[in-house]
This record gives structure tokens, sequence and C-alpha cells, in this order.
């Protein structure tokens, strides 16, 4: 192996009237020239030579790195008004630095970074570019809807297979996730009830309170921010790196529509399997308050069963699941929509991942606040 | 050395040296293991049975620090330039200097122009590798493989998928690197061109022998190999190959 500690001879010496002559010999490469690149400039500027002569006769290994020390003596004598010359130099040597236009005639100056623009320019691009994202996103919302349509008409149309993958994958797979924080919700909820209704002895109405607040609320909302969190960013990051590699490109040449071939079993997936995984976690949310009120309120099983029978209607438990039937193919939508808009390498689909998730779940929120005032005044 | 992936036998017996200086190239049909025997040489991956000795340091041998240190000695260039895609091409040049060396950033800065000025693209430093033609992609992953000035190249299929005229240039640039900074280069191709004008050395792998058919001049191996293999390779003959 090389020896990279290997340090090359220095000798500075001055020739009087202001003239210097620096002899480097030994190896003048990458081992060496970091240790002398701050070293013999900051000597030069205390004693700043009329000229300089560098002698490269004795150099045994140069590169670019070599070509830096070169380039920043030269540097340093110029500034200070000096000449700099090169002397005995090696063909391998002469060689490199005509490689980095060492010589200046081609020297290498990088444009300038681009001067931000105006601000009414910068404003008005990005207004085209809100609008052409805003008929985008219109555009791929009716070609779902479109697509969705012709799979009702034409089944058979639908990719079954992929379909049934992302069934598992967004129900299946997710419901022991959704019946833990289900549970520990409905738990802690009743807890919280139950010292507060003590204090009035209402203690009964704790099962009222968590069936009203879990099936057409809580149960749907927490299930769509959980496959939200799990398969929204999952499909946009699927999405948006066959995006990247060229790959739905590709579908759309061999005459696939992509949206048929890869959003609507996603959709199809969603929408059937979130309301069945909501049901799931509005059962272990009331096994959760079913847990608090027997152990901590004398309430009993039968007692609080019959409790929350009496106070849900089949109106509130369909209404919960239509709501998750919506949230599911708003989080399909969007997060497919992300995948689709991906621009650039790798960090696109970290973006599009980050984005599918917050807009689903901005989505959701807003799309259940719609629901609240549609519910109580209609 | 020998490489399995499972039960299925890739490399087997493979033995060959690389010369100081010398531009090496490891040519063969696609699917004869070219890019498996490069990640093994370069250190990404282990072999199953063998040895890799660079500066007679065994890879498989030694400890990850020695590793590292061989590692900043060794520049690669990967087949699709894996270049950072969130980075401009001089910061791109950058990372491994201002990783590895104790350059004061002015410095660091000069020489990322320095090594782009090397591969023609002194006016591309501060685009994206998304915003260049594949071309200038593959010319950046080179001038940050040259970014230590690495004692040793590896070049995985450098002039692929260019037109004829870049790959030319990209062929030329290489041999004028290896040749003025000394630089041992492992090339991996199939361009016959890339591998007249550019290899000193040619070894062939063969899929079926999952070996070595031959090495030894390129040129010489054109114009009177005994090997079939090696005949049908460098003269393909679309009757024969059909």
């Amino acid at each position: 192996m090389p020896d990279h500690s290997a340090t090359p001879d220095v000798r500075l010496e001055e020739e009087g009237r202001g003239r210097w002559k620096l002899t480097l010999s030994g190896p003048v490469d990458v081992s060496s020239s970091a240790r002398l690149i701050e070293k013999l400039p900051e000597a030069l500027r205390r004693r700043p030579p009329r000229l300089l002569t560098v002698v490269l006769g004795d150099v045994t290994q140069f590169d670019d790195f070599g070509a830096l020390l070169l380039f920043h003596l030269k540097y340093t004598v110029s500034e200070n008004g000096g000449r700099f010359q090169l002397a005995d130099v090696p063909a391998r040597v002469a060689e490199i630095l005509e490689m980095v236009n060492f010589s200046g005639h081609r020297k290498c100056t990088p444009p300038a970074r681009n001067r931000p623009l105006n601000i009414l320019v910068r404003l008005g691009t990005s207004v085209i570019e809100e609008v052409g994202d805003f008929r985008f996103t219109f555009a791929f919302l009716g070609d779902v809807i479109l697509a969705l349509g012709r799979v009702v008409l034409h089944p058979r149309s639908l990719r079954w297979g992929d379909c049934v993958d992302h069934m598992e994958t967004t129900g299946v797979d997710a419901v022991p996730i959704v019946g833990m924080i289900s549970l520990l919700v409905g738990l802690i909820m009743a807890f919280m009830a139950a010292v507060q209704l003590r204090q009035f002895g209402a203690d009964i109405y704790v099962a009222a309170l968590v069936a009203l607040s879990i099936v057409p609320e809580m149960g749907p909302i927490m299930t769509a921010i959980i496959v939200a969190g799990r398969s929204g960013s999952a499909y946009a990051s699927e999405i948006s790196t066959m995006k990247i590699s060229e790959e739905i490109d590709a579908l759309q040449t061999m005459g696939f529509d992509p949206v048929r071939f890869l959003v609507l079993p996603r959709v199809v997936a969603a929408v059937l399997m979130v309301p069945l995984l909501s049901l799931f976690a509005d059962l272990f949310a009331l096994a959760g308050g079913l847990l608090v009120s027997v152990t901590m309120l004398d309430i009993t099983v039968s007692g609080y069963i019959a409790k929350t029978i009496a106070a849900l209607s089949l109106a509130d438990l369909l209404w919960g699941l239509f709501k998750s039937a919506i949230f599911a193919f708003l989080i399909a939508w969007v997060s497919c929509l992300r995948g689709f808009q991906a621009r650039g390498g790798a960090s696109a689909v970290g973006r599009a991942a980050t984005s599918a998730v917050v807009a689903s779940i901005f989505l959701i929120i807003l799309f259940d606040a719609i629901f609240a005032v549609v519910r109580n005044y209609w | 050395m020998v490489v399995r992936y499972g039960d299925h036998l890739i490399l087997d017996g493979v033995s060959f040296e690389v010369y100081k200086g010398e531009i090496l190239a490891i040519l063969g049909r696609s699917g004869c293991g070219k890019s498996t025997l490069m990640r093994r040489m370069i250190g990404l991956e282990t072999v199953d049975g063998g040895e890799i000795r660079i500066h007679g340091c065994d890879l498989s041998g030694c400890g990850e620090h020695e590793l590292q240190k061989l590692r900043r000695r060794i520049g690669v260039l990967f087949q699709s330039s894996a270049l950072i895609g969130s980075m401009t091409i001089g910061q791109n040049v950058a990372l491994p200097i201002a990783e590895h060396t104790d350059l004061p950033l002015h410095a660091i800065h000069d020489l990322v122009r320095m090594k782009l000025c090397m591969v023609g693209l002194a006016e591309y430093e501060f685009f994206l590798p998304s915003q260049l033609s594949g071309g200038m992609r593959k010319r950046a992953g080179l001038a940050r493989a040259l970014a230590l000035s690495p004692d040793i190249l590896f070049l995985d299929e450098p002039s692929a998928g260019l037109d004829p005229l870049t790959a030319a240039e990209m062929d030329a640039l290489i041999k004028h690197i290896s040749d003025s900074m000394g630089t041992t280069t492992v090339m991996i191709t199939h361009e016959l061109r890339s591998i007249m004008n550019v290899a000193q050395r040619a070894v062939m792998l063969d899929p079926e022998v999952k070996g070595i058919i031959a090495q030894g001049d390129p040129r010489e191996m054109q114009a009177s190999s005994p090997v079939p293999g090696v005949r049908r390779f460098f003269n393909p003959v679309l009757e024969e190959v059909t």
C-alpha cells in the first residue's frame, strides 16, 4: 500500500529583491497536500514575494491535490501583487496541470448561482404551478371515479388478484395495531368518564358515553388515521418509486391505463377493508370500556352490554361505516395522487409518502367536520 | 474466488491479478458475473471461497476499520452513476473530500471545480443529477470516483448506454486520467469499442464455465484466440449467434 504519511521536502529560499524559490520534492499529492495547503500560503502572506518560482523537478508523485496546492500558492502570490512561475516541470505534472486548466487560459469559472427571481415572477410561477396541480388533482379524481364506474359495470375489468393482495396488506395486516390502539382508547375514554361521572353517581352512563363517541365518531377516525399512516404512505411510496423509475411510463406505452392498473385495486381494497377495520375498532374500544366498567365501577358485563345496545341505533353503526368508506376512498385517492405527482430522485419518494399522510389526515378531519354538520342539520 | 447465490454457483475458481498502473477490462456476456465480481472486489460483498487482496490486504480478513481505510484509496463508478439525487453535482463530488480530508472549505470548493474540469463539467457544478444527460451523469460519477485521487479506479460499464461519440469521449477521458495520474483501472464492460480503445489487458468470463476462459491483450484475443467463446465475443457473426 502506498505510504500516505509521506511528506514532501519543502525548501523556501530568498534569492534577493523579493524573489523567492520554492523547491518541492517527493510526493505532492493527496497524501501531503492537505497539510501544506494552509501552511505554505500563510508563510507567503507574511512575506509576500514579488516573484515566486516553484521548482517541481524532484516531485515523485503528483495529482490534482498537488495542483490544488499550486493553485493556492499562485492565488496567494497574485493577491499580493506578485508573479508566480513554475520551473523544471516534469511531463506528467504538466499533463495533470493541463487537465485541471491550471494555466488559467481556460480557467474554470462556474456560472454564478441564479439570482433570486423578482417577487412578481415568483408569485406568477407559483400560481401557474398551483393551477396546474389543481387541474391534475381534479383530472385524477375524475379518472378514478370514471374507472370505478367502469368496474361497477364490468367487474371483471378490475385486477382482482392485486385487489386481494392490497386487501390483505391494508386490512388483515392492520387488525392487530387497530385492535390494540382501539382497546387502549376505549380504556382511556371509559376511565376518564368514570372519574367524572362517579362524582354524580352516574357511573352507568359510561357505557353510553363510550358507545356514542366510538361507534359513529372515534372508531372511523382512529381507523382512518392508522390506515393513512400505514397504507397511505405505502401507496404513495410504491407509486412514486414506479413513477421515478419510469415503470408507469412503461405501463402506458404497453397500453395499460395506470389508474386502472395501479389505483383502482388500491381504492377498492381500501373501501372494502377500512369499514371492516372500523367495525373491529368499535368492538375493541367497547371491550376496553367494558373492562374499565367491570373492574372499576361494579357494573356487570350484561348491564354494560344492555346499556351499550340501548344507547346505539343501527343508524349510528351504519353512519360510522359509511364515513369509513368515504375516508378510505380519500386516503387511497390522495395517496395514489401524491405518488403520481412525484418528480426527481429518491427524495421525491419520501416527500410523496409524507405528503400523502398529511393530506390524508387533513381530508379525514375536514370531511368528518362536514359529516358532523350534515348529520346534525339534515 | 468462489461466489454463490444460495445453491446457484456464479463464479468458480476465478483467479487473476491486476498490475499497478494498468487498465484491465473484465468482460464477458451478460450474466457471466462481471458486476458480481466487481461488488466483491470493492468489498461490498464477501466471497464464498478464496480471497481478494488489494495492496496485499485480504478484503475478507481485514476488519471494518482497515476496510474503510482501503476504500479511501479506491474510486468506484457505478453503472447507474449512483449520484445522490438531492445534491448538486458539486456537492456530490465534495462529499467524500469533506468527509475524508482536512482541507478547508474554500480549498474543497477549488478542488471540486478542478475535478469537474477534469471531466469537462466545470459549468455544471450547481446542476442536480436529474438535470444532466446520461453521459454527463457518468462523467459526474467519474469525478466523484476520482474525488480522493484513488490508486485504483473501478468502473462498471462506464460507456454503456451512451451514443458512440459520447462513449468514445468517455473512453478517452478514462485513458487520459489513468495515463496522467498513474491510476490502476479495473473496468467492467462488454463494449468492444471501449475494450479496444482503452484496455491494456482483459480478463474474459464465461457464464457456462463460471470462470475465466481467456486473459491477455484484447487485440491479440480478438485476432487469434483459440477459444471459440472468445472468438465469437470479439467477432460476432449473426448466423452463428442465431
